[in-house]
């Protein structure tokens, strides 16, 4: 039996080793190796405290503490010293030149289109319109007929249009969506309808052959040519900025009487004129007008009750004035390094 | 369309501001101006010369001598550039003024003779394109004159975006009235040196007689032609115009050919009525027949072209053949010459539809056809013709012969249109008192018919107000129309704008959007590049099944999509084209193909991606790896689990049938050797792989390309998860290795694993794979870890241990395993 002043002798002793080698550790590693053979379930100090046991009654508490204090040392200094050696700097490696570059994500990006689209249907889904879509490849009827477009009249050639089969066409516009709606929904109607277009342009720098639009429809009883301007200047003061002014003027659509082109002030020179505007101080961007009771009539809805207004734009001639973009084509061609500037 | 604003003023004294404000006034009332283009306004230093005499340049055969005079004793010297006649009359820059293009004029030598400045043509002085001679100027003009004041300019001129309803602003008149202050009431069509006193022919109605009326009209279809006037002038002396004639043409980009010939284009642009002028002498029979033209029939046209023609033409014959096209451009036979002595002078209404289809037919586009398809005004013919006949025989002399013929429908009664002003509140959100309505609509020409007093004392509103229609507005027939007029004059921009209650949309989102949104928002997170492009394909890339496109631009462009593969596989091209070896693109867009039965084809969104180069971003402490075929599926994993709902398997060839019917095939056709299917359910929901080498144009030795394509449709959105409560037990991860034969696969043997362990199996992840020497030939070394955990207790050691026993039980029994360590 060991006589209990040598248990406390061995536990000074375990304590003053324990202590020199955490100091004298080089690393964490090593660190880790003198907790493990001072502190560790088979270490030095665990066999004392197991044979405390063995020690008089009467001078257990005494060797307990001294047991206690002698741990709470020991991991004092294993952690003063852990914290000491993580902020040590490398002594092997010179510090790292922190100039160079970091390791980076490959990250991909939105189509600028898209980018334009999404905002434009942001601003309308805030005033209630849902998002709908209809079919590219179209018939006459939704296409021009149900529009109020006599087939054989110079309003047709407005829109130079593909055809596929007898009949049957890619749509020249989204409008055919408004009578595909209101031919299954019962007012109050508000929706907004993206989707690709098709006209029998050359492509060029200004034209696309397929190209996207953004179709907008409301309709109910009392909707009238006042709270259509307030909608469009609403949506031109949260898209181009509330200091862009808003223009109405005359234009055709057979779908809509009276027919409006809407002007914004050219975001470039703020309406003063300028390259981007032709001098002109505005930009066109859209074509709208109050819904025209043949539209009513074709879809069956009853003219004399209901009214609204439909408007139509082009997100890649917006995406252009926005961006400064010379060229339409340069959204169709999946050139990354025009694509990768759209962040 | 061009307008002289001259001319307009001539038309409408009253109107005042400059042109530029007469352009804003119109683009924000009727119609957008374009342009407004300057006419004459630098030829201020040119002044007219006549040409004495004229010789042959002694050192070039191209060249001429002329000696000019200006009206003083002084001869001057000039060598032209092209011939020019004793006695005519030209275009002279002196030296020391500038031309409209900036050129300075000097005296200079050419090849060896001085010329004292230069006789200009037509585009020098930006009157026209012509280039090819001298400008032969009219003969009214005296030497000495400057050539801008005698003309009439400066003048300018606007180049309206016509809209199809609005042709009466095709001519001068018509936008004199959308000027002039008090519209109709503020124009009056000057005498234009005529004589003040208007003679009014006799009309001979009906079928004519050549006898009264030295001509004879028949015509064959009132569809084609429901109304035709004509008029014989004989004795007529065709020449050059006048001045102020010509400049009117000038100035709206026209040229001058000879005073009948301009006398017909100058009332069209006045009056907005097509007029043609015949050599009545070259007219068989002196007849004038408007008939379809027969099969095969030929014609040659006044702009030098053979025409064979078809039914669907519409033609003006005489006796013996056809000698025009009616409504868009007259025969080169019967053309009013210098030689020419009698003209036979037409106006007449033809048919919007079958001029349309003449023009169609001939592949023309004139003035003449223009304005007939778009419906010319039936009750104006009388004057235009006696107008165009008067102005005739001011410039040409002669006299019209007897009585004038008219045949065909009478004109109908103007229409009346009711516009009841609480339909106008309705429509425009402001109430207009029916005064103010009068006030606007009259001056257009809106006339309240005999007996309706327009303007009076306001009273119901529901009472409408009964307006006739005049001739030149045929767009306007109902209400709608009206209401469009209230609003364009009062001004859009007068209007308020006020948000009115709120309505919610019957209509509900349709879900493609927000599945769109989903793909864009993962497929940018995982460094794809989003791409548009057209739905057009060659019929190599479109493959079987495609929609032909009857009309195409080009051949690579004949035929719709069937895949977006394909077209991501260009759009690859063209950046590896460019240098770039890291390529991810992803696009969504529309797939067509034919339905059995021809019609509407098939159509659906779809989704693909395209992906070349390295794994990840190159670093300068990593050499980057090649994207491999694990990339691939792990990519199209989580597509399956975050978007799809569908499990990612990989394709036998059982699967073409399955293939066909989710109309994947055409996207199929590029993936090669290592290919996945998404399954979704029990169908095939997309296709993802390895992209055939030789479908894509790269640099030499590179790595293949992956890709993939689904339905968008298959994108699930709303909520779809259930929670699982998590178990506060600890976990036990065990570790097993065991040799497999090669044949059989992970997929096969994880199902033994599922169906041999106990169900506080929590997680399995192979770790390893291993086939190296150790290994037995023809078969491989795989580990897993196994994660175990109960949700209602703390595992035991030996629960576990059966566990692992069980599992390795059934992988020896059922999988071939040899287990090497657990």
């Amino acid at each position: 039996m060991t006589p209990p002043v040598q248990l406390l002798d061995t536990l000074t002793r375990i304590e003053e080793e324990g202590l020199a080698a955490i100091e004298s550790s080089g690393s964490l590693d090593e660190l880790e190796a003198a907790r493990i053979r001072y502190l560790g379930r088979s270490g030095g100090l665990t066999d004392v405290l197991r044979r405390l046991g063995q020690a008089p009654a009467a001078q257990r508490p005494v060797l307990g503490a001294a047991a206690n204090e002698a741990k709470r040392r020991l991991q004092a200094a294993l952690e003063e010293r852990a914290v000491a050696l993580k902020r040590a700097p490398s002594t092997t490696r010179p510090p790292a030149d922190l100039t160079m570059p970091g390791r980076r994500a490959c990250w991909g990006g939105v189509h600028p289109v898209t980018r334009v689209i999404d905002e434009i249907c942001e601003i309308f889904r805030e005033l209630g319109f849902s998002r709908v879509r209809g079919p590219e490849a179209e018939t006459e009827w939704y296409n021009f007929e149900a529009l109020n477009i006599p087939l054989e009249h110079p309003a047709a050639d407005m829109w130079d249009t593909f055809y596929l089969a007898d009949g049957v066409l890619l749509r020249s516009h989204t409008s055919p969506v408004q009578a595909r709606i209101m031919e299954t929904h019962d007012p109050p109607v508000r929706v907004v309808v993206p989707g690709m277009c098709y006209r029998r342009d050359p492509f060029d720098a200004t034209h696309a052959p397929a190209f996207e639009q953004i179709e907008g429809l409301a309709v109910d009883e009392g909707i009238d040519f006042v709270e259509f301007r307030f909608t469009i200047e609403h949506f031109v003061h949260r898209f181009f900025g509330k200091h862009t002014r808003t223009r109405f003027r005359p234009a055709y659509f057979p779908f809509t009487e009276p027919s409006a082109e809407v002007d914004a002030t050219c975001g470039s020179c703020g309406g003063d004129g300028c390259s981007t505007c032709k001098g002109t101080g505005w930009i066109e961007i859209m074509g709208s007008g109050m819904v025209h009771p043949a539209v009513f009539e074709a879809v069956g809805y009853d003219p004399e009750r209901y009214t609204g207004y439909a408007f139509g734009m082009g997100p890649a001639r917006i995406a252009m004035a926005r961006y400064g973009i010379p060229d339409i084509r340069l959204f169709y061609e999946g050139d990354l390094r025009f694509l990768e500037q759209f962040r | 369309m061009r307008i002289s604003v001259n001319w307009v003023r001539e038309l409408a004294p009253g109107i005042e501001g400059s042109a530029e404000e007469l352009a804003d006034h119109l683009s924000m009332s009727a119609v957008a101006v374009d342009e407004v283009v300057p006419v004459g306004e630098s030829i201020a230093d040119i002044i007219v010369a006549r040409v004495e005499e004229t010789r042959p340049h002694p050192n070039a055969d191209r060249l001429g001598l002329a000696t000019i005079t200006t009206g003083g004793p002084e001869r001057i010297g000039i060598v032209a550039g092209a011939p020019v006649r004793a006695g005519g009359l030209y275009p002279y820059a002196p030296p020391g003024t500038t031309l409209p293009g900036g050129l300075e004029i000097g005296a200079r030598k050419i090849r060896g003779e001085v010329s004292q400045g230069m006789l200009c043509s037509e585009r020098e002085l930006e009157l026209g394109w012509d280039h090819s001679g001298i400008l032969e100027l009219p003969p009214d003009l005296r030497p000495g004159e400057r050539l801008v004041e005698r003309l009439g300019f400066p003048d300018h001129c606007f180049v309206l975006d016509l809209t199809p309803n609005r042709v009466d602003l095709a001519g001068h008149l018509g936008v004199a009235r959308e000027l002039a202050p008090g519209g109709t009431s503020g124009v009056a069509l000057p005498s234009l040196g005529m004589g003040t006193e208007p003679r009014s022919p006799v009309w001979q109605d009906g079928e004519s007689d050549a006898a009264a009326s030295g001509a004879r009209v028949v015509i064959e279809d009132l569809g084609r032609c429901s109304r035709f006037l004509g008029i014989v002038i004989r004795g007529v002396t065709v020449g050059p115009s006048p001045a102020w004639l010509a400049a009117r043409l000038w100035a709206i980009g026209g040229r001058p050919i000879n005073n009948v010939v301009d006398a017909t284009n100058y009332v069209m642009h006045e009056l907005n009525q097509p007029l043609h002028a015949y050599d009545l002498a070259m007219l068989a029979g002196s007849e004038i027949r408007v008939r379809a033209a027969e099969q095969g029939e030929r014609l040659r046209t006044l702009d030098r072209e053979n025409r064979t023609l078809a039914p669907d033409v519409t033609v003006i014959a005489d006796r013996d053949r056809a000698v025009g096209l009616a409504g868009v451009m007259g025969g080169e036979d019967t053309e009013v010459s210098l030689e020419t002595t009698d003209v036979f002078l037409e106006c007449a209404v033809f048919d919007p539809l079958h001029t349309r289809r003449t023009a169609r037919h001939t592949g023309l586009a004139t003035d003449a056809s223009y304005r007939f398809e778009r419906g010319v005004d039936a009750t104006g013919l009388e004057a235009a013709v006696t107008r165009c006949a008067r102005l005739i025989t001011a410039l040409g002399g002669g006299e019209a012969e007897g009585s004038a013929i008219r045949a065909g429908h009478l004109p109908g009664e103007r229409p009346v249109v009711a516009l009841r002003p609480t339909r106008v509140q309705r429509v425009l959100g402001r109430w207009f008192e029916r005064a103010e309505l009068a006030r606007i609509l009259v001056p257009l020409g809106f006339e309240p018919p005999e007996g309706d007093v327009g303007g009076e004392a306001d009273g119901d509103g529901e009472r409408p107000l009964r307006l006739m229609v005049p001739g030149w507005r045929g767009d306007v027939t109902h209400e709608i129309d009206l209401i469009e007029e209230v609003a364009r004059r009062h001004g859009y921009n007068a209007f308020g704008d006020e948000a009115r209650a709120f309505r919610v949309s019957s209509v509900a989102d349709d879900p493609a959007w927000s599945q769109a949104d989903r793909v864009r928002r993962l497929m940018v997170g995982r460094g794809f590049q989003e791409v548009r492009s057209a739905s057009f394909a060659s019929e190599a890339r479109a493959g079987p099944d495609a929609v032909t496109l009857r009309n195409p631009i080009s051949s690579a462009e004949s035929r719709l999509r069937t895949d977006l593969v394909s077209g991501l596989l260009d759009r690859l091209e063209y950046n590896l084209a460019r240098g770039r070896r890291d390529v991810r693109l992803f696009e969504i867009g529309t797939v067509f193909r034919l339905r059995a039965a021809e019609g509407v084809p098939f159509e659906e969104l779809r989704v693909a991606f395209v992906m070349a180069g390295r794994r990840e971003l190159e670093h300068w402490s990593i050499e980057a790896a090649d994207i491999d075929v694990w990339d691939l599926k792990g990519l199209v994993e989580d597509l399956g689990s975050e978007l799809l709902g569908a499990t990612v398997e990989p394709l036998g060839s059982r699967n073409e049938e399955e293939l066909a019917s989710a109309r994947l095939e055409a996207a199929a056709r590029w993936f090669d050797g290592e290919v996945f299917q998404f399954r979704k359910e029990t169908r095939v929901a997309g296709l993802a792989g390895r992209i055939v080498a030789e479908a894509v144009d790269g640099p030499a030795g590179m790595a293949p390309s992956w890709a993939a394509e689904f339905r968008l449709a298959d994108v699930v959105t709303g909520a779809t998860s259930r929670y699982v409560p998590i178990s506060p037990y600890p976990q036990v991860n065990r570790d097993l290795a065991a040799i497999f034969p090669l044949e059989r696969t992970v997929a096969e043997i994880e199902g033994v694993i599922r169906d041999g362990a106990p169900p506080f199996l929590e997680a399995v992840r192979l770790f390893d794979l291993y086939e190296g020497d150790e290994i037995p030939a023809a078969s491989r070394s795989l580990a897993w870890r196994f994660r175990f955990r109960a949700p209602d207790r703390t595992l035991t050691d030996e629960e576990v241990d059966a566990g692992m026993k069980a599992i390795m039980t059934a992988l020896e029994e059922k999988a071939d395993a040899r287990i090497r360590s657990s």
